[in-house]
């Protein structure tokens, strides 16, 4: 599994917490559907990074401005990581893959055609692969 | 060699990141971390983050640190001592050559020495000079929050707030002016002129009643200047609230009134260009002060385009074709509007002919002018006396009083508009 990491809101046993904008996607936002509500494969999909210093500043969780200036993020949400291969195109985990669109981003993305709700599923099965790491 | 600092280039993304980064910081500090505009704003500015780079992407963090500023309870002031202030030094020079980033990070490292209000007013000045007025309005006004009484914070925010949001500024000047006294000379004079300046789009009538109730405001606040502590005289406010007063009267005709008023200002502020190129524009055709005044204006690299264009038209007139011409191709390399410029390149193919220039260069000339302007119906009749094979050709061209009264006009509203 490549490593990447992702900022989430996180449930008591301190693992994401599993919704369209923590561990999951927003349908028409972060991913294209067809007429049946199948996840198009066109390398959209959940959005993470190699680092969580190469996120988006304003989701940076506004306690790491020691480690990152400017961080603007809610302090309820946690930089979490998951894996520990490179960060190149491949697979991810049953049914995803890893789409880096640039050497700071990348989407988890749906690796054949199959509906919403499958791909939604696979997103939720990762759950135990993510921790947090804000280091 | 000395070279201009260069504001710095912003593509879309970059604003775009800017713009959202500003906007959470307001939601930020009414406590919104967590809202769904907080969210919006997270969501609206993730694609343009993706595309900047490392530079664009340390210079949000760090403007983004530095809005924090804005709302946290400064820290104790240290006692200032003689690294600080050659680091507060080097971020003066750095600004001075353009080196916006590292004049921001020098003032971000040393701030804990430096008076909280100074350090958002240098930032704001930093953030204008890079090209960035909405960022430096934003740090200009902070400044002015920690020290109310400093007019020249208080200017500076309101003359960065007329940039990024011309209708507020507007608003806040009228009740700027309502009481004048309570403000700083400084204030009043940004006050006014942004007053006077949205006053030239107005009717006519509105207007001069703009300038009939800046006029007494704009003479006591000259007043209260010449009457202060010569200690603390302020040349650039005073020749400001001159130039203003001066222009007014320009506006409702009163010549001489104006004119008085510039010659004031230009005993003050000898280099000022603008003053000799409003004073010349004014005087051209009734004096030969006016010739004089241009051509200083010239020597002193003024950036308006008028000096160009009324000498070309006067060496063209005195039958002066070759510095006619050159002063046509400086007018043309300056700018203007297409009206004037159409004018230009008619006078530029005139110079040409009675130069000998090849015939195709001259039609190129006029067909410049025609393309510019196409109601320039007068250039067409020029063009076809040059087509004739009558010669000598009788030109037509505009008297001196008709290019200074339209010149006066296109004045006004170019500087309106900027």
């Amino acid at each position: 599994m490549p490593r990447v990491f992702r900022v989430m809101r996180k449930d008591a046993d301190d693992k994401p917490t599993v919704s369209p904008t923590s561990l999951g996607v927003r349908s028409g936002t972060d991913v294209d559907l067809d007429p049946q509500n199948n996840v198009l494969v066109n390398g959209k999909g959940m959005s993470v990074a190699p680092n969580w210093r190469d996120i988006n500043v304003n989701r940076i969780p506004k306690r790491l401005r020691p480690r990152l200036p400017g961080a603007g993020g809610s302090n309820n949400t946690f930089c979490f990581r998951a894996g520990l291969g490179l960060f190149q195109q491949g697979p991810f985990a049953n049914g995803l893959t890893l789409e880096p669109d640039s050497a700071t981003h990348g989407n988890v993305a749906p690796a054949n055609v199959v509906p919403f709700a499958t791909y939604e599923a696979d997103l939720a099965a990762t759950r135990p692969d993510w921790q947090e790491d804000e280091t | 060699m000395t070279t201009n600092p260069k504001p710095l280039t912003m593509n879309p993304s970059y604003l775009a990141m800017v713009r959202g980064t500003r906007e959470l910081h307001q939601l930020l500090a009414q406590g919104k971390d967590d809202s769904p505009e907080a969210d919006a704003v997270r969501d609206r500015t993730d694609g343009p983050w993706q595309v900047l780079s490392e530079v664009e992407r340390n210079r949000v963090r760090n403007l983004s640190e530095d809005l924090y500023s804005l709302t946290e309870p400064s820290r104790p002031q240290r006692p200032m001592n003689s690294q600080a202030q050659a680091k507060l030094l080097e971020a003066f020079e750095a600004r001075e050559r353009g080196e916006w980033d590292r004049a921001l990070d020098l003032l971000r490292r040393w701030q804990a020495y430096i008076e909280p209000s100074l350090v958002s007013y240098l930032r704001g000045s930093i953030w204008l000079e890079a090209g960035d007025p909405d960022t430096a309005a934003i740090f200009y006004r902070h400044a002015l929050e920690l020290d109310p009484t400093n007019g020249n914070y208080h200017a500076m925010a309101l003359y960065c707030l007329n940039l990024s949001d011309p209708l507020a500024a507007l608003q806040e000047a009228t009740e700027i002016l309502k009481d004048p006294e309570k403000s700083s000379a400084g204030v009043v004079a940004r006050a006014a002129d942004i007053t006077l300046m949205s006053a030239r789009l107005k009717s006519g009538t509105e207007a001069d009643q703009t300038f009939h109730q800046l006029e007494p405001i704009l003479a006591n606040t000259i007043a209260r200047m010449e009457k202060g502590d010569p200690n603390e005289f302020d040349r650039t406010t005073y020749v400001t609230l001159l130039s203003l007063s001066g222009f007014g009267y320009e506006f409702l005709g009163n010549t001489q009134a104006a004119l008085a008023l510039y010659s004031a200002a230009l005993q003050i502020d000898p280099t000022n260009d603008a003053l000799y190129v409003a004073r010349g524009m004014l005087l051209y055709g009734t004096s030969g002060r006016a010739i004089t005044d241009l051509e200083i204006a010239m020597q002193y690299g003024t950036p308006l385009v008028w000096p160009y264009v009324m000498l070309a038209h006067h060496h063209l007139l005195a039958g002066r074709f070759e510095e006619s011409r050159k002063l046509s191709e400086q007018a043309i390399r300056v700018g203007g509007s297409a009206a004037v410029m159409s004018e230009v390149w008619e006078w530029m193919a005139i110079a040409q002919t009675h130069l000998g220039f090849p015939a195709d260069v001259i039609r190129a000339s006029f067909d410049n002018a025609i393309r510019l302007d196409p109601s320039n119906e007068r250039a067409k009749r020029n063009v076809a006396a040059f087509e004739s094979a009558t010669r000598p050709i009788s030109w037509q061209t505009r008297s001196i009083g008709a290019v200074r009264i339209s010149a006066l006009a296109e004045r006004r509203y170019a500087m309106a508009a900027a």
